[in-house]
């Protein structure tokens, strides 16, 4: 019901902030002299869903998924695309569903009511903060973060992992093969991780997007 | 000054470029390519430092990280570094070294003056001398004894540098860039296999640069310079230089140190001076070479005795001359290739002393016509010199005939010992072998292998062969195969050795232990005193000790022990080590995580607002939470904080609650599993109702408590402290996937989604009615006490209310999702205008629930049970619950239990401090008279006086009472009286309103 009277509603009036407002500014970080060997930027307003399967439902739900968004849930870490949403698993029969909000507006009513009896739907789209990463040196400067190996080898586009970096609890995906990567990390910790990344980063020349 | 002993030609330096050094404040200049050490002596310096404990002048010993003399302190200032080896520190522009030990200079040392007393202070004089009175020890002896030894000075600044670290992954690492490192890299990379080679010097090659040697007929240092190449050409190989692999660690994890910026004065701008690096590599290679010994003879630390194999490196890769007339005293067949290279560099050769008496043919057909002596079974009885270097040495001939010949230079050669460290590191013991007088490496650890003279095969041709068979092994392990890689060829050579450790001596010290100035007569008295054991023996002489841990001592020491006591060395003993195999320094062990970066932070979604309004922030856990919001004017916090507390009880204040655990608890089973979760039970509560809740550990006392409310039939919020959200939410997934994986729950951290506000005192309900949307009823009737509701504010925005309240009043909590937290935030300070609504921090909300007697951190701190808090009603008799047997054992029970009470000061001005202790008035404060303590106390601005919240022994029964407050801490002792627990509103009337 709630959810159909905001639809209804004019604008409201509270503005939004992204945590990370005071560091992600657009420009050049670290070093200057070379071209940018990282590029940073924050993916802003997306709809992100946590979704959490039911006991005894897991098949039903995987259907639900494939009839109504077009997407084989992965059983293991790895990244699923969607009818302009992507299924990233983080736990046995929990999943995180990422869409644009411009393309997704509806989307927590309408996973909560397909997957009514089938799977708990949580909105998470303020309770992570998503950066999109790519460049040269990005293998390098994460290799100063995080602790997984994400050589071409070992960690290809469509996998995904979660990790801790400095004692922040993070998930990565990888978008494609540039490479570029996805980061999602709690909102409460993104300004921190963000300076972390940075810092690792800026000896290669950052530019944030 | 010009490099007067620099080489006319030869050598892996720049003769094009030089470089402006300062040692000891004189000015020298090197080549690119010189380390320190090699820059000194092709400018004629051989005193480079003083001896930890006799001060004796030391030159340098070795040409690598084995460096136990030449250690000096680096750089000025906050960079200071002392005991760097000037074997390992490559010349830079500007480079600025001093010696240490010394004083008031390094040629004239007053400390030298410990030598003459020497006799007196031998092996564990310290523990005999500075015994009594033992109360001197930490004050006189210690503070003595530091200055007098110590290994140079720390900086006295913060280091200003970066520190990094990195984790890399590979299915080989190459550990040394010798003849075996390189075939051993070459021999994996070219399979396409992921190889890290890392090499501790700044140059490839090992000893493939230091020695004339050929590799398929070409000059050695152009074969390594192809092999570099070709690696440096494979997308799959990446090289480390200035890297030293220091630790063996489980599951294939190495540990190694990049000195990114040691060579030069300033790192540049965004990188680090060291980077530590993680290696995860499926199988390993150990190349790291092998050591060479000394030999143990009177004066051998002399300035100008240095190992042959040095003398050699210092020839043939540095183009520097360490002396002008050498005597060799060898007992291995590289004696001969020490002869040639000194012809070859135009040093004179005086003796050739073997005490083998047939020393390898070749010696004697070298020498030829050349006027020097090869003196075979003979011996070094001692090196005569000084500061300025060594002047002559006594010979012994095979029939003890002395002469005295002579030199500047002695060169020495005990043979080699494999460098086998990192396959220690594990656990596994070296392995003695007879036919090369060394130890070889025992059981390895999983996935490594060993190749050339770390496994004792010192020949080339064996480091070729060894190396590139171990690299194909290491990647075809890995599913890396190919390639017909040919070995290339080498020169036969003569690796025979003989055992001689010491030569018998009647003057002077023949050192074993260079770095710790331990002598064969230190060994001797060890032994007297019953330190025969090899772990003994190191503990009672220092030997192997300090910053080089006895590379070049360890197996002397024990080889003399094993004829002291005539044992072989095998039933001596053996030494393993443990990380790191060479100094590491604390910046790159720490990397980035230091100071305030030591921790993560976290911010609230209204952090930028708090601290635009000034608020003073503490650090709790992780988190950054405002502790109070000064005024312009006020200085001090009790001030801010009891204006606080009384606008909120009369007014209205608001509060950043958004760090308190949340947890969506959904599901069929949500109730049943929050039964069993919380002491008192939630499967009956209403929807649309929160209830206080409190949970057990499994052993019965408190884990934590918080509000949980139920927003639809299978949908719970639960809230947790702030402190405990972590171990709350460990504890629920472990009660959900271990206990009762059947329940059906689905368990979702909520409390980074949702911005949190409290909203309390009697106006709060007008603020809030001016930003939830006007369709909502939020009248007394419609939102009574503990309802909690799902409403839209401000315009169709999501939200939550929960009327709760932890300060007393009536109050509510509001959520919304975080993104909008200042902006929400904003709006409630607009809409409260007013009624000059004021923020508050975590003083004023503490001060509040103590007015309440509501329990928080200072109770809830794991030692208290339910009836300690008297909450025991809240234990549900009617179901099973976590805690519920073990809460009943007769300990925890026992009527005399301190159990929570209030206190009040019996003279209202008294100040009451958390931590003070209760005894009875009028008696002794002991420990036999202690009844509890006092747990968390505040000012309370509605009552003019402080208040405190305790546990005392049948505190309830006891209201009235009087009893002491002792706090030895802080000097205190208050007498308080025993009250209720809750100060104000015991009927709770507010709450209601």
């Amino acid at each position: 019901l709630i959810h159909k009277e905001i639809a209804l509603r004019a604008e409201p009036r509270l503005t939004i902030r992204s945590p990370l407002i005071d560091v992600a500014r657009p420009g050049r970080l670290g070093q200057r002299n070379l071209l940018p060997g990282v590029f940073i930027e924050e993916r802003g307003d997306l709809v992100l869903a946590a979704i959490i399967g039911r006991n005894g439902q897991q098949s039903v739900l995987t259907n639900v998924i494939r009839k109504c968004f077009a997407a084989d849930l992965p059983q293991t870490p790895k990244l699923a695309h969607g009818n302009s949403l992507d299924f990233v698993w983080t736990a046995p029969w929990q999943w995180l569903v990422i869409g644009e909000r411009a393309k997704n507006r509806d989307l927590l009513s309408k996973l909560r009511s397909e997957l009514s009896g089938v799977a708990a739907v949580f909105d998470n789209s303020d309770a992570r903060v998503i950066i999109r990463v790519h460049g040269p040196r990005i293998r390098d400067t994460l290799s100063k973060v995080i602790s997984i190996d994400l050589h071409r080898r070992a960690f290809r586009t469509g996998d995904a992992a979660s990790t801790q970096a400095a004692g922040i609890s993070l998930q990565l995906w990888q978008t494609d093969n540039r490479p570029a990567y996805d980061l999602a990390v709690a909102r409460s910790y993104a300004e921190d991780f963000w300076e972390r990344l940075v810092e690792a980063g800026s000896e290669y020349g950052i530019e944030v997007g | 000054m010009a490099a007067s002993q620099r080489l006319a030609t030869g050598g892996l330096i720049d003769r094009r470029r030089t470089i402006d050094f300062t040692f000891d404040s004189r000015r020298y200049q090197g080549h690119p390519g010189d380390s320190l050490a090699s820059a000194l002596i092709a400018n004629g310096v051989k005193l480079t430092g003083r001896s930890f404990k006799y001060h004796r002048p030391r030159g340098t010993l070795s040409a690598g990280s084995e460096e136990p003399n030449a250690l000096v302190e680096l750089r000025q200032g906050a960079r200071r570094e002392p005991n760097t080896r000037a074997t390992m520190i490559e010349i830079h522009e500007g480079l600025v070294a001093n010696s240490q030990n010394c004083w008031p200079s390094l040629r004239f040392d007053l400390g030298a003056l410990t030598g003459l007393v020497s006799p007196i202070i031998a092996a564990g004089f310290y523990y005999k001398t500075f015994m009594w009175p033992a109360s001197f020890w930490e004050k006189v002896y210690e503070p003595l004894i530091r200055r007098a030894a110590g290994l140079g000075r720390g900086a006295d600044a913060a280091d200003p540098d970066y520190y990094e670290k990195a984790t890399t992954f590979c299915d080989v690492l190459v550990i040394g860039s010798g003849p075996a490192g390189l075939m051993a890299a070459l021999a994996s990379g070219r399979t396409g296999a992921r190889v890290i080679l890392a090499e501790e010097d700044f140059h490839l090659g090992g000893r493939a640069i230091a020695e004339r040697i050929a590799v398929d007929g070409e000059p050695a240092a152009k074969w390594v310079a192809a092999v570099e190449a070709e690696l440096a050409s494979l997308p799959e190989v990446r090289i480390l230089v200035r890297t030293t692999v220091f630790g063996t660690y489980d599951h294939g994890t190495y540990g190694a140190v990049e000195r990114v910026n040691d060579h030069v004065v300033d790192p540049p701008a965004h990188e680090p001076r060291h980077r530590l690096w993680r290696i995860i590599a499926k199988r390993a290679i150990l190349a790291a070479g092998a050591i060479e010994r000394p030999l143990i003879f009177a004066g051998n630390d002399r300035p100008g005795v240095m190992l042959a194999g040095a003398v050699r490196s210092y020839i043939n890769r540095y183009a520097v001359r360490p002396g002008r007339r050498a005597v060799v005293f060898a007992n291995n067949d590289e004696a001969t290739q020490t002869v040639v290279d000194l012809s070859a560099a135009g040093i004179e050769i005086a003796a050739i002393v073997d005490p083998r008496l047939n020393p390898d043919p070749e010696l004697a057909k070298l020498i030829g016509s050349s006027g020097a002596r090869l003196i075979s079974g003979g011996m070094i009885v001692r090196v005569l010199g000084g500061t300025r270097g060594t002047r002559n040495v006594l010979i012994a001939d095979e029939k003890k005939r002395l002469s005295n010949i002579a030199c500047d230079l002695v060169a020495m050669s005990g043979g080699w010992m494999p460098t086998v460290h990192l396959t220690t590191h594990l656990g596994g013991r070296p392995k003695w072998r007879d036919q090369i007088a060394a130890f070889v490496p025992g059981i390895l650890p999983p996935g490594m292998l060993v190749a050339g003279a770390a496994a004792g095969h010192f020949a080339l041709r064996d480091c070729l062969s060894g190396g590139a068979s171990a690299g194909a092994q290491a990647a075809a392990a890995n599913g890396f195969r190919n390639t017909s890689l040919i070995v290339p060829s080498a020169e036969p050579e003569g690796t025979n050795v003989s055992a001689l450790w010491r030569v018998p001596h009647r003057r002077g010290k023949a050192f074993i232990d260079f770095q710790n100035d331990v002598t064969d007569a230190d060994v001797e008295l060890a032994e007297r005193e019953g330190f025969r054991a090899v772990e003994h023996l190191k503990r009672y002489t220092t030997l192997g000790m300090a910053t080089d841990q006895g590379k070049t001592s360890n197996l002397n020491g024990i080889a003399v022990m094993a004829e002291i006591t005539e044992r072989t060395i095998s039933q001596c003993g053996t030494t393993v080590f443990r990380p790191p195999f060479s100094p590491v320094s604390f910046g790159a062990l720490a990397g980035p995580h230091k100071g305030k970066k030591l921790r993560p932070v976290r911010r609230t979604s209204a952090h930028s607002w708090a601290e635009r309004r000034g608020a003073v922030f503490l650090d709790t856990g992780l988190w950054l939470r405002a502790q109070w919001f000064p005024e312009p004017g006020e200085t001090d916090w009790l001030t801010s904080i009891v204006r606080e507390v009384t606008a909120t009880r009369t007014r209205v204040g608001l509060c950043d609650v958004s760090t308190l655990g949340k947890f969506e608890v959904h599901g069929r089973d949500a109730g049943t599993f929050l039964d069993r979760i919380y002491c008192n039970t939630f499967s009956t509560l209403p929807i649309g109702r929160a209830r206080y809740g409190l949970m057990l550990r499994e052993d019965g006392f408190v884990m934590d408590d918080g509000t949980t409310s139920r927003l639809a039939e299978h949908r719970y919020l639960m809230t947790t402290t702030t402190v405990n959200a972590g171990k709350v939410m460990q504890h629920l997934e472990y009660c959900r996937q271990v206990l009762w994986p059947k329940l059906d729950i689905q368990l979702m951290a909520a409390s980074e989604q949702w911005a949190q506000f409290s909203i309390a005192g009697p106006r709060s309900r007008d603020v809030l009615r001016q930003v939830i949307d006007p369709d909502y009823d939020i009248s007394n009737a419609a939102v009574p006490y503990l309802a909690a509701r799902e409403v839209t504010v401000c315009g169709g925005i999501e939200a939550r209310i929960f009327r709760i309240s932890f300060s007393g009043e009536l109050a509510y909590e509001l959520a919304v999702p975080a993104r909008y937290g200042v902006a929400m935030v904003r709006a409630l300070m607009d809409a409260g205008k007013p009624w000059n609504i004021t923020p508050y921090g975590l003083e004023a909300l503490n001060v509040m629930r103590i007015e309440k007697g509501h329990v928080s951190g200072g109770e809830l701190n794991g030692q208290t049970t339910a009836r300690d808090l008297r909450l025991e009603k809240m234990l549900s008799k009617k179901k099973d619950f976590i805690g519920r047997v073990l809460a009943g054992r007769p300990a925890l029970v026992e009527p005399d239990r301190p159990r929570l009470a209030g206190f009040k000061p019996v003279d209202r001005s008294d100040r009451l401090n958390a931590g003070a202790h209760f005894v009875p008035i009028d008696t002794v404060a002991s420990a036999d008279n202690d009844q509890g303590y006092m747990t968390s106390v505040g000012y309370s601005p509605t009552l003019n006086h402080w208040i405190g919240l305790g546990l005392i022994t049948r505190g309830h029964e006891r209201i009235g009472e009087r009893v002491r407050a002792y706090d030895p801490v802080r000097n205190a002792d208050v007498v308080v009286e025993i009250t209720d627990t809750v100060f104000i509103d015991p009927q709770g009337d507010r709450l209601a309103s």
